[in-house]
């Protein structure tokens, strides 16, 4: 049962990731980019990680999903189709690709896991966020500073100046 | 699992006496008789309008974009219903058992958004374009104060386990209730209903699928059987926020009659099905007030509306998770 | 509760780094770029989630560069939407100039 799980969440990132790459269409890309998103959570999940599975869904899937959404609606010409052409570098990108996937997968199959059980048993959440707040809280202090100059920052990118 | 098979039921049941009582409840107000002819006093109109809705035609427009115009209902419903899975039921029967349940519920809620920007652009349609732009804007400003006043629950209550928070409200009927025992949550509660109201696209926040001014905002182009599952899922918005509303507020599956000298009044009306109908008709007296308001108040345009959250209900929701900070720490101390 | 060989999930996060390679580098849009950034660092969040089995360090800092990758994309947005208004174009062939003149 727990396999068949582990199948169906591969298959279905492996669906979205061929949908983004073979795709010409900008917004089918971000809604494929959603798919392999949410499956990844799954993914997460099923590795016991449950507190990143749920930020993954509420920040990447909820948030940078519908942000890159609006902004494929922004940023189009009239009406016509949302094309990419990419006749010029594909096949010198697709042999990069597949010599950077080789290097990776031959790097990795030397990997060998002597104990791959999980010994995390409590309540994630709490412990987290315990040691959000006493290992790593400089580092915690620092993202809230970062997210606060992010948001004035792209706030104030964005707005339309007064004679445009 | 036991308990979303209870919901998926529950609510399937709920949309059909829902879909009556707020006709009714709009007659009410509006001072006539609602629908009278179809059955004693008009109740099977529900079925009847149900029976024409599933055999009318499903028109597929030519240009529009073939699957993302098909799936975008099914996603919509599926984020609303997947998000009854960690609801408890009674004393017994608690919902899935993740750590962080509140946490995961409000994750998954935000999904809707995504099947909401599917349904608007793949309808290649003016309207449904600004309808669903304006709902998504709606609905991702709104999840920041009901997310920071279900945080000022969890302050006091010390857990995000939905169950537990129900336990903790137990023992001695009303006066245990988390409103009543902490009196600071009465403002959350208050930023958390009419946020509530704005996550379901429910008026005065229903600018997205106004008739009068959208013609039918994100769903102008559905027709039939999938224009009824949008419906289904904003009706199981609402049920869900109404219980969860019940379950952090106002006591969950816990009866709220007190013990009167050694009349023990409390432990007689607990139990497996008094907890569920103790916890059902806290949540369906919550979707009437909903109801209630959508025919008192008008509607808001799309500037309040967004000034409403993020001048006003944003840093109210801010200044009460202070102050509930303060209120636990002045109880433990 | 696992019984695939955890290589596998090595595997796929190989497999998502790469199709985020091709994709940055053969896609014109500027959109489908950050798309392909996002493989990237997913690839690289679900490999701190796979090592990360015995404490919770690793969940932390996938947690951390969740973070990251948001603000890093709405100041990308903002940034787009600032050169949409002066070229009227998001193909990055078309974006070639330093100035408008």
């Amino acid at each position: 049962m727990s396999e068949f799980v582990q199948f169906f969440f591969f298959l279905l990132t492996l669906i979205g990731v061929g949908v983004i790459v073979s795709t010409k269409n900008v917004v089918h890309a971000a809604y494929a980019l959603a798919l392999v998103l949410v499956s990844l959570a799954g993914i997460y999940v099923l590795l016991n990680a449950e507190l990143l599975a749920i930020v993954q869904i509420l920040l990447y899937a909820g948030g940078v999903v519908i942000l890159l959404v609006f902004g494929v609606m922004m940023t189009r010409r009239g009406s016509e189709d949302v094309l990419v052409s990419e006749s010029k570098n594909s096949i010198l990108a697709l042999a990069l690709s597949l010599a950077i996937f080789s290097l990776l997968v031959y790097v990795f199959s030397e990997a060998t896991f002597e104990s791959f059980e999980s010994t995390i048993t409590s309540d994630q959440v709490r412990e987290i966020g315990v040691s959000f707040l006493t290992n790593h809280i400089v580092a915690f202090e620092l993202i809230a500073f970062v997210l606060l100059v992010a948001l004035v920052g792209a706030s104030y990118l964005a707005k339309m100046s007064s004679n445009d | 699992m036991l308990s979303l098979a209870f919901y998926l039921l529950f609510l399937l049941v709920f949309v059909v006496f829902a879909v009556y009582a707020e006709r009714k409840t709009a007659a009410f107000i509006q001072n006539r008789l609602g629908p009278m002819e179809v059955g004693p006093r008009g109740m099977l109109q529900t079925v009847a309008d149900l029976l024409k809705m599933i055999q009318k035609e499903d028109i597929k427009a030519d240009a529009v974009d073939k699957l993302p115009f098909l799936i975008a209902p099914i996603i919509v419903f599926v984020a609303v219903f997947a998000g009854f899975s960690v609801l408890p039921l009674n004393a017994e029967v608690a919902g899935s058992n993740v750590s962080g349940g509140l946490f995961l519920m409000l994750a998954i809620i935000s999904l809707d958004v995504l099947g909401i920007l599917m349904a608007g652009w793949a309808s290649n349609n003016k309207y449904s374009l600004f309808g669903s732009m304006r709902s998504v804007a709606q609905i991702v400003s709104y999840e920041i104060p009901i997310g920071l006043s279900v945080l000022c629950v969890v302050i006091i209550t010390g857990t995000l386990d939905l169950q537990k928070t129900s336990l903790l409200q137990s023992g001695r009927g009303l006066i245990d209730w988390n409103i009543i025992q902490h009196p600071v949550l009465i403002i959350p509660f208050l930023i958390f209903f009419i946020s509530g109201l704005a996550e379901s696209n429910r008026t005065p926040f229903d600018l997205p699928e106004s008739e009068s001014e959208l013609i039918g905002g994100y769903h102008t182009e559905y027709s039939g059987f999938r224009w009824g599952i949008f419906m289904l899922s904003e009706y199981g918005m609402m049920l869900l926020l109404s219980i969860v509303g019940a379950i952090l507020f106002f006591g969950g599956w816990n009866s709220p009659l007190v013990r009167i000298g050694s009349w023990d009044l409390y432990t007689m009306t607990s139990g497996t099905v008094w907890g569920t109908f103790w916890l059902l008709s806290k949540a369906l007296l919550l979707v009437f007030i909903q109801m209630w308001v959508r025919w008192t108040l008008p509607r808001l345009r799309v500037d309040q509306l967004m000034s409403l959250s993020w001048k006003y209900l944003t840093p109210l929701s801010i200044l009460m998770l202070f102050i509930c900070g303060i209120w636990k720490l002045w109880l433990i101390s | 509760m696992i019984e695939l060989d955890p290589t596998y999930y090595l595997y796929l996060s190989a497999l998502l780094f790469s199709s985020g390679i091709f994709v940055v580098i053969s896609k014109r849009n500027v959109i489908f770029v950050l798309i392909g950034i996002e493989l990237i660092l997913n690839s690289a969040n679900l490999l701190l989630a796979t090592f990360s089995r015995t404490d919770l360090n690793g969940q932390i800092f996938a947690i951390f560069s969740i973070v990251l990758t948001v603000c890093e994309v709405a100041i990308a947005l903002a940034i787009l939407l600032n050169v949409y208004r002066k070229y009227h174009s998001s193909n990055l062939d078309e974006l070639n100039e330093l100035s408008n003149e």
